[in-house]
């Protein structure tokens, strides 16, 4: 006879590890999860509806303001999708551009996560080296972009401000910096003995698992899936850079276990493999026009004619964006649809809860970087006050009926 | 063992990050402080930095193309009546406004820049200082069924 | 007349300044942590202004709580830790001062490491009475962890007594006194050194883990169960928890203190301060007290707390237990060995 005894242990959704609003609900024995149960929902904002209303210049700000951290890779799909959609060439000056804004973001996200994965486990020292050498960035992106977060830059057929040669040294001095900084705050981080007790062997994610359960970006990388939307899918400048592939724990001479710690060797190798890039398109730098078409209105009424479907993948430094748009001789676009990262790699969670302590909660949660905003897609009202829970048969009813009304 | 701990000693000695922005101590009053206090100076923006708008009634021409591009809603126009014609002219809400410089690009007799402003906090969001334009709308705002 | 005086006034005494220096040390703690994380960080005194808006607030009692219990909790963790550091400060300065006094008998290792626990079982009952379900968890991890730092906490304290019984025959091993009078280093060759190293490089743990700091936390751990014990305690009750915190680390150090460095001012330069007819040595004392304890404060939590991430309790357990026992048990033999040589 069986004399285990549990009981639940509800995490979110306000608590103090998360920076979103999600809920966990935890079976626990003693100190180790049992179960697991994700409650996601919090707080849908109906992206995808307000952009219908909006035409497809406005859509771009409205798509930087789905995740903080993303700001470039949200517009980035959307513009490739519309692109794609339209035909539209864009020019070799803003394809590098457009590489460079988003892998200074890719800078400042990751260096973002680890920080917070550090203050998760307790090491606020390090958060706050991370967030002080992370500044760094985001002055850069303030010179060359205009703004610390939501940049901006984008635009449907190439970027909005060119890179001037007077911002080149802004840019040189900051790579200079990170190239300098780079190799203490990788010892910092990966050689630290507290910080490899509180992440080896947690929340691991097996190779398989990533593969069944469609892992992307880094969570994939470190359970050894070479899935990087860069190499496998090549946009912007990327096709011209030969020596890009996707970085594997392997690289800091680790066989992929994808635990926490792996996750962690590859946002810190991804880290300098950004600089690497950025470093790559300065010198390569093409000369010409920045823009197809620089009046937003002429640009509208373009696309305006278009009709036909394009799709937009974009390796943000979370995982895979992808977005799908509809374009159907409307100022905007008849419909769109936004696949964040988060969305993947939420469900991996359940299986990166198999044997953890209440103590790995908060690592494991941090470890795949979530974006809750960005993976809420829908939010069930009910003005009786009872709770629903939707299957996926309910979820593909509801799909189904919305495209008919849609499509007529 | 603990790699890199040396790094933290030499922060301990060296100059802090902390920008003491925008004072190192509770001011007694936060009215006087927003009214012009001693603020200490944040760190300097660049030239291009997207801050709060600035808007020339003069060469404005009431084309509304501003008003239909804004993602964010912020631009509102009303009726004037200038050299005797009937025109129309904008006022921006700081308060909505979410900084892209879109309006910026597109309007056709380049009225409208981005100054480099960034420290907006005020009690009123529908006052002089958060809405860009109202002066100028007190001034010359004629009634639309006046004239009928 | 004057033995009267003290017994009376020297608890009082030593409530409020050592309220007052553990909340002073808390602010000296959060400055220089700050400055290693280089931030410029809260004024000096952030923990008095702490306290007083603590006790300006409501305090709420939840509703499914043990009332008595809850209440109870955070007075008797502040009255065991100041009765905690008058056993540990008092007999050392009756002693430096040579005043005769029955409270020099006072300060025995045994009873203390008695006491040392009392705050934390308070503590732990006040968070299992709170009915939270994160406070619950955060009281078991404090009680696993209560029992894990009583092994080489316990060595320590046998291998001192050892020591001083070699030391002193006719001194009473177990007490502060006779550590006090009889410093460790003095007596010892380069093996007992060693071990004596190796006792102090323990207290490296043991401290922050018995005043439950990083990376010994885990009873309050923020960011897994939300301040655990302290989670459903406010107002009053959690500043009277919070100047607990501050006086039992300031016994903590003071502990440590006497143990490894006992020296007087007179003991380091031989000489006594004198003016006016009066003897200002023990003043001196004092001062010099006070910068040992805010060294040992300073390189045992704050240095501590800043380099390392909080440990699971499960690893916590394995390194007090194994580790850290270990190395406290290899001092232990490394100072005996000493002891027999040089007895020889």
């Amino acid at each position: 006879m069986s004399t285990r005894q549990t009981y639940p242990l509800h995490i979110g959704p306000t608590h103090p590890a998360f920076k979103e609003p999600v809920q966990f609900n935890f079976e626990i024995e003693g100190e180790r999860v049992i179960t697991c149960d994700i409650e996601f929902g919090y707080t849908h904002r109906a992206v995808e509806h307000i952009a219908r209303e909006r035409n497809f210049i406005q859509i771009l700000y409205l798509l930087e303001r789905i995740c903080g951290i993303c700001s470039v890779s949200h517009p980035m799909a959307y513009c490739l999708a519309v692109e794609q959609a339209a035909e539209i060439e864009v020019p070799p000056r803003a394809k590098y551009i457009r590489t460079i804004i988003g892998e200074l973001e890719r800078l400042h996200s990751h260096l973002l996560w680890t920080g917070v994965a550090a203050h998760e486990i307790g090491f606020d020292t390090l958060f706050l080296y991370t967030w002080n050498i992370r500044e760094k960035v985001l002055d850069c992106l303030e010179t060359i972009t205009g703004n610390r977060i939501n940049y901006g830059i984008l635009t449907i057929g190439g970027v909005r401000r060119d890179i001037t040669p007077d911002l080149y040294p802004v840019l040189q001095e900051t790579l200079d910096y990170y190239y300098d900084v780079f190799e203490r705050a990788r010892e910092i981080i990966l050689d630290n003995m507290s910080i490899q007790l509180r992440c080896k062997n947690v929340g691991i994610l097996s190779h398989e698992n990533a593969l069944a359960y469609c892992a992307v970006g880094p969570t994939a990388r470190a359970s050894g899936v070479p899935r990087d939307v860069r190499v496998d899918y090549p946009v912007n400048a990327y096709p011209d850079i030969e020596w890009l592939k996707p970085v594997s724990p392997l690289d800091a001479g680790r066989e992929p276990r994808g635990d926490v710690y792996d996750r962690m060797i590859v946002r810190v190798h991804e880290i300098h493999q950004s600089i690497d890039i950025i470093n790559f398109c300065m010198e390569n730098m093409p000369e010409g026009a920045v823009d197809v078409e620089p009046k937003a209105t002429k640009m509208i009424s373009t696309l305006k004619k278009v009709q036909g479907e394009g799709i937009g993948r974009y390796e943000a430094p979370r995982g895979e964006v992808s977005h799908y748009d509809i374009l159907d001789n409307r100022e905007g676009p008849l419909l769109m649809k936004v696949k964040a990262p988060t969305y993947s790699n939420g469900i991996t969670w359940m299986k990166m809860f198999d044997n953890v302590e209440i103590a790995d909660i908060p690592i494991v949660i941090a470890s795949i970087d979530p974006c809750v905003a960005c993976a809420d897609r829908m939010s069930f009202v009910d003005s009786g006050g009872r709770r629903s829970i939707m299957t996926s048969a309910d979820l593909h009813r509801l799909s189904v009926e919305k495209q008919r009304r849609i499509g007529k | 063992m603990i790699a890199g701990v040396y790094k933290f000693f030499e922060q301990f000695f060296s100059p802090k990050a902390t920008n003491i922005f925008p004072v190192k101590r509770v001011p007694s009053s936060i009215k006087e402080l927003l009214a012009g206090g001693d603020i200490y100076p944040p760190i300097a923006v660049h030239d291009g930095f997207r801050g709060k708008l600035h808007y020339d009634y003069i060469t404005c021409i009431g084309c509304a193309m501003c008003e239909k591009i804004c993602p964010a809603k912020a631009i509102e126009m009303y009726p004037v009546v200038e050299n005797e014609k009937k025109s129309k002219r904008i006022v921006i809400y700081l308060s909505r406004c979410t900084y892209c410089s879109e309006c910026v690009n597109i309007c056709p007799k380049n009225c409208l820049s981005m100054g480099k402003e960034f420290m907006l906090a005020g009690f009123d969001k529908y006052g002089p200082a958060m809405v860009v334009g109202s002066v100028e709308r007190r001034e010359h705002e004629v009634k639309e069924d006046s004239g009928a | 007349m004057i033995t009267l005086i003290l017994t009376l006034l020297m608890p009082a005494f030593v409530l409020v300044a050592g309220i007052v220096l553990g909340l002073l040390m808390k602010g000296v703690d959060r400055k220089f942590a700050a400055y290693f994380q280089s931030r410029i960080g809260p004024p000096v005194l952030q923990p008095f202004y702490d306290m007083g808006k603590l006790m300006m607030k409501q305090s709420i009692i939840p509703e499914n709580a043990v009332t008595w219990i809850f209440k109870g909790a955070p007075v008797t963790a502040l009255s065991s830790s100041v009765l905690l550091l008058i056993y540990i400060v008092v007999p050392y300065f009756l002693y430096l001062s040579g005043v005769n006094h029955f409270f020099l008998q006072a300060g025995d290792l045994i009873v203390i490491l008695y006491v040392l626990a009392i705050p934390t079982v308070a503590l732990v009952s006040g968070g299992f009475s709170s009915g939270s379900p994160y406070a619950a968890i955060g009281a078991q991890r404090e009680v696993v962890l209560l029992m894990c730092v009583e092994l080489p906490l316990a060595v320590t304290t046998i291998t001192f007594a050892t020591k001083m019984s070699a030391v002193c025959e006719s001194c009473p091993s177990f007490s502060l006194t006779t550590i006090a009078s009889h410093p460790v280093w003095n007596t010892m060759g380069p093996m007992g050194i060693l071990g004596g190293m190796m006792l102090l490089l323990s207290f490296v743990f043991i401290v922050p883990a018995e005043s439950a700091k990083i990376p010994f936390d885990q009873g309050e751990a923020e960011t897994e169960i939300a301040e655990g014990l302290l989670a459903e305690y406010s107002g009053k009750y959690l500043a009277f928890i919070q100047m607990a915190d501050g006086v039992k680390s300031l016994a903590l150090v003071s502990l440590t203190v006497i143990l490894f460095f006992p020296h007087g001012f007179t003991d380091l330069t031989g000489l006594r301060i004198t003016g006016g007819g009066y003897d200002f040595t023990l003043a001196a004392d004092v001062v010099l007290f006070f910068v040992k304890i805010f060294a040992v404060y300073f390189l045992l939590i704050t240095t501590v707390r800043v380099i390392m991430a909080r440990f699971k309790i499960s690893q916590a357990a394995k390194i007090l237990l194994l580790t850290i026992t270990v190395v406290s048990l290899s001092g232990y033999m490394l100072i005996y060995l000493d002891t027999f040589i040089s007895a020889l």
